[in-house]
């Protein structure tokens, strides 16, 4: 347990080192957000229809979203792991007398918080002092900011689940980007990631509920702007629980049998 | 031209080695385009704009600024990841060989995977504007060409123009990612629904109405001045100080590898 524990702090130092690529990150998060507001914005403004979220509501999911974008966001970005596989580095990682499957978890997510710890200050106090429609809203009371911070917690760890999964799927089939890539994508439309839930058609709603990924973003998003109230947040935050576990029995499964496979190349 | 043909076959072998992975890659491609369309629909459905703007129309100025924009990653591949041709230092390489520049740069990588994405838009195309058009007649079609010319020398423009800012920076800078993906952003959607501000940016400094927003109005008569067929023509005069800025670069061009 120690050396876990010391694994995620290392990782999670080295991973706070990268600070320029923060400040790019950050000029992407703005505009982005920006772009969206502005395109909501607009709808709202032509529109009579009744929507199950309002704007004030929407722009502050919007904000979280871009604010804590490495913990929603489901690409794995860097291929150190596909490359240890490819160049034989892995036998090293296989020798080491801790449980691989953990050890990954551990780098995934700690590279995942500090990017976060990077951005998201900025984000946040930059969108809190925005003039009027465009600014991030206090939330709604304190449970549920509480709340919305148990749920961004637990939603991470989901994210990663998922994440060990499709990687394990990876490794079996040395597909870097295909497979994985399908799956993201439409991961990223159920997760609400591309647009959120409540603007998507109803049927693409109903199919999400059966699924976790609505559990990374939307739940804590919607918590926090008081979108979704406090009993359904308890209800989905225990879903979350044991999306977690099932998540991470089935991820060790995939990774044992892979692992099988695994042939070492290069010397 | 022979030298093109050429370019494109390798390429084209290049890719075709891994071919489970380039047809995945092919489809999560597609699937990429068909989420952002999905996406729009479900935003006119759910505020129920659909009856204000023709879904005909939506789709046409969709598939204008995609098709465009895909034909433009499929063929200013070079351009786009320009940061990588100077960081390895392969630059000088295309510096030193008898044949112009710009061919060499287009030639050094084929995004062959945007295919996917090309002939979709393209059907898309060809079905919206066949539902558009009440009527056929030659300046309409003339129209129609000159619309997805006019898109190819915008976004041509801005990555020729983000290539150039390659020779300052070395690395390649995150703003210029966020200037093409965002102009392929807010162009997808109808610039009708934009303020008076933002599409008088989009008309006179990315001149994206030029192509997909003034032309419908002649398309669906609307109007019936003749001159808006020649309006996205206009757009080819933002290529000039994209090659003006490319030039400067060139001159300040230090060689980075060895």
């Amino acid at each position: 347990m120690i050396g876990y524990i010391s694994y995620f702090k290392t990782r999670l130092l080295t991973g706070l080192q990268y600070k320029e690529a923060a400040i790019a990150g950050l000029m992407t998060q703005f505009f982005w957000g920006f772009l969206n507001i502005m395109v909501y914005q607009s709808f709202y403004a032509h529109t009579k229809a009744n929507i199950d979220i309002n704007l004030t509501e929407l722009v502050t999911y919007v904000w979280l979203n871009q604010a804590f974008f490495a913990l929603i966001y489901l690409r794995v970005r860097d291929s150190e792991i596909m490359d240890s596989i490819k160049n034989g580095t892995v036998a090293y990682e296989l020798c080491r007398p801790y449980d691989l499957y953990w050890w990954w978890y551990i780098k995934f997510i700690s590279k995942k918080y500090a990017s976060v710890l990077l951005r998201f200050l900025p984000v946040i106090l930059l969108a809190l002092i925005l003039p009027k429609p465009y600014n991030l809203s206090l939330p709604i009371s304190l449970l549920s900011f509480i709340l919305f911070l148990i749920s961004l917690i637990l939603g991470s760890f989901v994210l990663i689940s998922i994440t060990m999964i499709v990687q394990s799927i990876s490794f079996y089939t040395y597909q870097e980007n295909g497979i994985s890539s399908i799956i993201h994508t439409i991961a990223e439309l159920l997760s609400g990631f591309v647009l959120p839930l409540p603007l998507l058609p109803n049927i693409i709603r109903n199919i999400s509920e059966y699924l976790p990924f609505r559990l990374i973003g939307d739940l804590p998003f919607r918590i926090y702007s008081g979108n979704i109230g406090t009993n359904y947040a308890i209800k989905s935050i225990t879903l979350q629980i044991i999306w977690i576990i099932i998540l991470l029995i089935i991820g060790r499964l995939i990774m044992k049998k892979t692992l099988k496979k695994v042939c070492i190349q290069g010397g | 031209m022979k030298l093109f043909m050429s370019y494109l076959n390798i390429h084209l072998k290049i890719r075709l080695q891994y071919k489970m992975s380039f047809l995945l890659t092919l489809i999560s491609q597609f699937l990429v385009m068909f989420l952002e369309i999905f996406t729009i629909y479900s935003l006119f459905d759910k505020f129920s704009l659909l009856d204000m703007y023709d879904i005909n129309e939506l789709l046409l100025g969709f598939s204008t600024i995609w098709l465009a924009f895909s034909l433009c990653e499929m063929f200013g591949r070079g351009f786009d990841h320009f940061s990588k041709l100077i960081v390895n230092g392969n630059f000088d390489m295309l510096l030193i060989r008898p044949r112009s520049v710009f061919i060499q740069i287009i030639g050094s990588d084929i995004g062959y995977e945007k295919i996917s994405r090309v002939t979709a838009s393209l059907l898309l195309f060809i079905y919206s504007s066949v539902k558009v058009l009440n009527t056929i007649s030659l300046s309409k079609i003339l129209l129609l060409i000159f619309m997805v010319v006019g898109g190819i020398a915008i976004i041509m423009g801005v990555f020729i123009i983000g290539a150039s800012f390659c020779f300052v920076t070395i690395q390649g800078l995150e703003i210029i990612n966020i200037i093409t993906n965002g102009t392929r952003q807010l162009g997808q959607y109808p610039m009708g629904i934009y303020k008076k501000v933002v599409r008088k940016i989009f008309t006179f400094i990315i001149p994206l109405t030029l192509i997909n927003y003034y032309p419908l109005d002649y398309l669906v008569g609307r109007t019936n001045n003749i001159l808006y067929t020649f309006l996205p023509l206009l757009t080819l005069l933002f290529l000039i100080p994209a090659f003006i800025l490319f030039k400067i670069g060139m001159c300040k061009y230090k060689s980075s590898g060895s």
